[in-house]
């Protein structure tokens, strides 16, 4: 005699609102990435490793490379980019920030309360696999992110609400891809790692 | 028959002026063109804009249907000979047939210092090029920019990226051209209508926006039609009905106040025919004198009904009872309107000496209308109106009557002291009117081509006020030598927050010498195009991504064969540089650019950008030039005239108790103006500054009129009310219907002055007939002495 289990339908949307909320409540995040870059005019990915920390109250570090390559540092005085190896660096206006075509390769949907989630993304559709990793398909909602944003792919593990990646599909058929892994939830961090010394540095424009 | 004579010369002027004269809605005819702002505004436009091209934006919230509505519009026009003879653009040149850009990327990655060109080229030599990939694939995977990185997987070597930071933003996408979400589209349209007049440009742009509506018939889209002919046809026709429609108007409310006055169908008749002759006159001298009509000069038409009218009225009013000849009525109505007539086309021609062109011609016509007006009225309604009298009706035995009653002029009294009274609460508690010398009221009305535009500039520039750099020199040298100058004070102005964001034609501009030097290094590597591309390939890149760079190495041999050429020159280049450069059929050299300020900081940045040959130009420039220089000038030209009609009253009334009297009460009522000013949220500016000159000219007539008349009367307040209360009423009437209808022009700033002068007439009106009596009454009183013990 054989049991057949039958699983209770999973409410995917309930699933998605839980995460926001759970994602809301952190204090802090610290993980790593491996990023791959599709892009069309290459013949072979580009991948890189790369790191990034979260505090709640604005504080938000990405880069890439170790040491770094590019920085990306957004803090409650501001928000800045900056290449070490090139000495290069830029200051970025905070209105001009929202909704930068930067923006878009960065956008991650971590941290945000349910209604901030739901006026910055638009979501396109939830599932649950069967491994129990939960897909979530969306589309940045300002105008200007999705001139160059075809789709934005964030997969999350329904248990324990762990990201496993997020990608990002292009406008030209390129992709940018991150998948996580060492995440560090609510553990302590460096506030130094907020700070970015450019003395001596060139500024640039995009 | 010197009548006939008379009236045959002043028709002669009048059709000869009429056929002579044409609306011009160039924006610039109502500007001072010795400002500097206007000069370099005038600059820039005539060298970077395109006279004969209209364009059409597409709107809407889905992409898709934005999309196909624009490639509807672009099937209807392109290929009619009417609409669009030069064609139709709904993407930048490049976007259909990439390979256009060679050219310029070519030209432009030469047009570097030769030292920077000189690495450029190491790094495409064999021992360099691995590395100069290596740094291209890195700047690949730290980029955090999808532009950036769509960029330099084309140009592996980075011959464009690197050689042209700030110019390649020009190529990005759609600049220009679409919104980043696509929902918002623009099509340029080259219509070939650069020098058509306004009814023809107005047939083009109905044309274009009717084929383009039809076009997108069943898609949920907005069209919007803007550029130079969309901006002529709609303001030329804008001042067409602004003056068939406030000349109408006041002419409908003057003859319906006198009707409802005199109940006589025949003056009425000739009166209006008069009125019409005055501006038909008046029209046909400024034909003759500057042949066009702007349109701030365009709402002379109601202004000069509404006040022309008032002699109509002294004339006919004196004729009731006169007991003399028609020569006789005209001596006896010329000894009273002289000084009024006078004081009014003073005012008026003084408006010449604003500095302001549509001010002054708007100042000239009303200045000659008036005389003319006087002239017509004494010469051709004296007679009708001698003629034509009748004993008073009914209705008007009882208008006097109630004019003259005690109950009448006491309820006035204390409504015009309630009214007076709360503006000048108004004027303590809220202050005088706000200063605005913002340039929104010189604009001609809001016409839909400048919706379209502002709607135009907020979807592909962003929100913030751009301010345009120009650039001249006599030389292609002086020009970049300049162009250097204002790049470092730019900069500088960036590095200390005055300016968010520039570009210039620096980039663009041609350096003779170093493009000759450049192109000789190009000899060797041109010819190493194949192992270059395999290199690349090697490297992780796909034969595609060499393209850019396949073309510029071709495009360099060839011209390392043929010689440079002047200025790039295919659909692609001329798209990109007809923004930055160019050369004047005179020979003057100009470049050009954008910068984009920190809010409140336009003038601090042109004042530090400004050298011998470099400007920046933009609308709130303009408007803080117009507030330093014309608002001084206009005050001046106030006081002056307040000084004048007072000095000419004296000398008028012998008497400097009534002259103190006309000054207080001129005072009173302006004071009273300015709090329903404050009150009504009415601004000071070029326009309401110039309306209270006009105040001066022709509100300050009904308390001449009426100190005359005391005068006249030895005092006697209730005669003095027999003899000018109607008159005054009527006038101020009809001046008030005058200025009154100029007040919903589309003009903003004319509309101002209409409003304000309305206002202002209309309490210097009430203040005359009510309050001057008893000011009169309460000076010439004898002190009370005091009681002795």
């Amino acid at each position: 005699m054989s049991a057949v289990v039958v699983a209770a339908p999973v409410d995917s949307g309930n699933v998605l609102e839980r995460w926001i909320e759970s994602q809301a409540r952190l204090e802090s995040v610290e993980a790593g990435f491996v990023q791959t870059r599709e892009l069309p005019a290459l013949r072979v990915p580009l991948r890189s490793e790369g790191r990034l920390w979260m505090v709640r109250g604005g504080y938000f570090r990405w880069q890439i490379g170790d040491p770094a390559g590019v920085v990306v540092l957004q803090t409650p005085e501001g928000v800045w980019l900056a290449w070490p190896r090139r000495r290069e660096f830029q200051k970025v206006d905070p209105a001009e920030a929202e909704g930068a075509e930067w923006r878009g390769a960065l956008e991650f949907p971590g941290g945000l309360g349910v209604e901030e989630f739901h006026r910055r993304f638009d979501v396109l559709g939830v599932a649950v696999e069967d491994d129990g990793i939960c897909r979530v398909e969306m589309l940045p909602r300002e105008a200007r992110a999705r001139g160059f944003v075809k789709a934005l792919v964030l997969k999350f593990v329904v248990e324990g609400g762990a990201v496993v990646e997020f990608e990002i599909r292009l406008s030209n058929g390129g992709t940018i891809r991150n998948e996580f892994r060492q995440a560090i939830v609510n553990g302590s961090v460096d506030m130094g790692v907020f700070r970015i010394e450019t003395a001596g540095w060139r500024e640039v424009g995009l | 028959m010197r009548l006939g004579l008379a009236a045959a010369a002043l028709v002669a002027v009048a059709v000869v002026g009429l056929s002579r004269l044409s609306f011009e809605g160039d924006l610039f005819q109502l500007l001072p063109g010795d400002l500097p702002q206007v000069r370099g505004l005038r600059v820039f436009l005539e060298n970077f804009s395109q006279p004969g091209r209209l364009l059409v934006t597409v709107s809407g919230s889905d992409a898709e249907a934005v999309d196909d509505a624009t490639r509807r519009i672009v099937a209807r026009l392109e290929g009619d000979e009417d609409l669009a003879p030069g064609g139709v653009l709904a993407a930048p040149p490049w976007e259909a047939q990439p390979t256009l850009l060679v050219e310029i990327a070519a030209f432009l990655a030469l047009n570097r210092a030769p030292e920077d060109f000189r690495g450029t080229m190491e790094g495409m030599s064999p021992g360099q090029r691995k590395e100069t990939l290596r740094e291209s694939i890195r700047r690949l995977t730290e980029s955090v920019s999808p532009a950036e990185s769509a960029l330099i997987s084309n140009d592996p070597y980075r011959l464009v990226v690197d050689g042209l930071p700030s110019g390649a933003q020009v190529w990005r996408g759609g600049d220009g051209f679409a919104n980043a979400a696509g929902t918002f589209r623009v099509l340029y349209i080259e219509t070939g209508a650069a020098w058509l007049g306004y009814r023809d440009l107005g047939r083009i742009v109905d044309g274009v926006a009717g084929a383009a509506t039809k076009a997108v018939e069943g898609l949920d889209v907005r069209l919007g039609v803007t550029g130079e002919p969309a901006f002529v046809a709609g303001i030329s026709r804008a001042m067409e009905s602004d003056m068939v429609l406030s000349g109408g108007v006041a002419l409908v409310l003057v003859g319906f106040v006198f009707w409802v006055c005199y109940r006589r169908l025949r003056p009425l008749a000739g009166l209006i025919a008069l009125l019409l002759f005055t501006f038909a006159i008046t029209l046909g001298v400024a034909g003759v004198v500057s042949g066009t009509l702007t349109a701030i000069g365009a709402g002379c038409a109601a202004i000069l009904i509404g006040l022309s009218v008032d002699y109509g009225y002294f004339v006919f009013e004196r004729s009731r009872w006169f007991q003399g000849t028609v020569a006789q009525l005209r001596v006896d109505c010329l000894k009273t309107l002289t000084l009024t007539v006078g004081t009014t086309a003073a005012a008026f021609f003084m408006l010449d000496a604003s500095g302001l062109p549509g001010l002054s011609q708007l100042g000239l016509l009303v200045g000659v209308g008036v005389i003319s007006g006087l002239g017509v009225m004494l010469l051709f309604f004296a007679p009708l109106a001698m003629r034509w009298r009748v004993e008073p009706s009914a209705g008007e035995l009882a208008m006097r009557r109630l004019l003259q009653s005690t109950p009448w002029n006491r309820s006035g009294a204390v409504a015009t002291g309630v009214v007076v009274c709360g503006c000048l609460v108004a004027l303590v508690v809220k202050g005088p009117p706000a200063f605005d010398f913002s340039p929104d009221s010189l604009r001609p009305g809001n016409t839909p081509a400048y919706e379209a535009l502002e709607t135009l500039t907020r979807e592909l520039s962003g929100e913030r006020e751009v301010l345009n750099l120009l650039v001249e020199g006599d030389s292609v040298d002086q020009v970049r030598g300049r162009l250097d100058a204002a790049n470092r004070a730019l900069a500088s102005a960036q590095q200390s927050g005055d300016v968010l964001r520039f570009q210039t034609a620096f980039d663009f501009w041609p350096r003779e010498g170093a493009l000759r030097e450049n192109l000789a290094l190009t000899r060797e590597v041109s010819l190493e195009k194949g192992k270059l591309e395999q290199a690349a390939y090697d490297a992780g890149f796909t034969r595609e991504a060499f393209a850019l760079n396949a073309g510029i190495l071709d495009r360099w041999m060839a011209w390392n064969a043929s010689g440079l050429p002047d200025v790039p020159g295919n659909p692609a280049s001329r798209w990109i540089l007809e923004r930055f450069v160019r050369v004047a059929p005179d020979g003057t050299f100009f470049a050009s650019g954008y910068v984009v300020p920190a809010p409140g900081r336009e003038v601090a940045v042109a004042e530090r950008v400004a050298s011998e040959g470099v400007m920046l130009t933009g609308w709130p420039l303009l408007g803080h030039e117009i507030a330093g220089v014309l608002a001084g000038g206009l005050l001046n030209l106030t006081f002056g005239l307040a000084v004048a009609v007072l000095g000419v009253l004296g000398i008028a009334l012998r008497s400097v108790r009534r002259v103190v009297v006309f000054a207080g009460a001129i005072v009173l009522s302006t004071a009273a103006l300015l709090g329903a000013m404050s009150l009504a949220g009415i601004s000071w500016n070029i326009f309401s500054l110039a309306a209270i000159l006009l105040l001066l000219g022709t509100g300050t007539d009904y308390s001449m009129l009426m100190l005359l008349a005391l005068k006249r009367q030895g005092g006697d307040v209730a005669k003095a009310r027999r003899e000018v209360a109607l008159v005054i009423a009527l006038c101020a009437l009809s001046a008030v219907a005058g200025f009154g209808s100029v007040g919903f022009s589309t003009h903003a700033g004319l509309a101002m002055l209409g409003k304000v002068a309305a206002i202002g007439l209309a309490l210097n009106a009430a203040v005359a007939l009510f309050l001057v009596p008893l000011f009169e009454q309460r000076a010439s009183q004898p002190a009370p002495r005091t009681k002795r013990m």
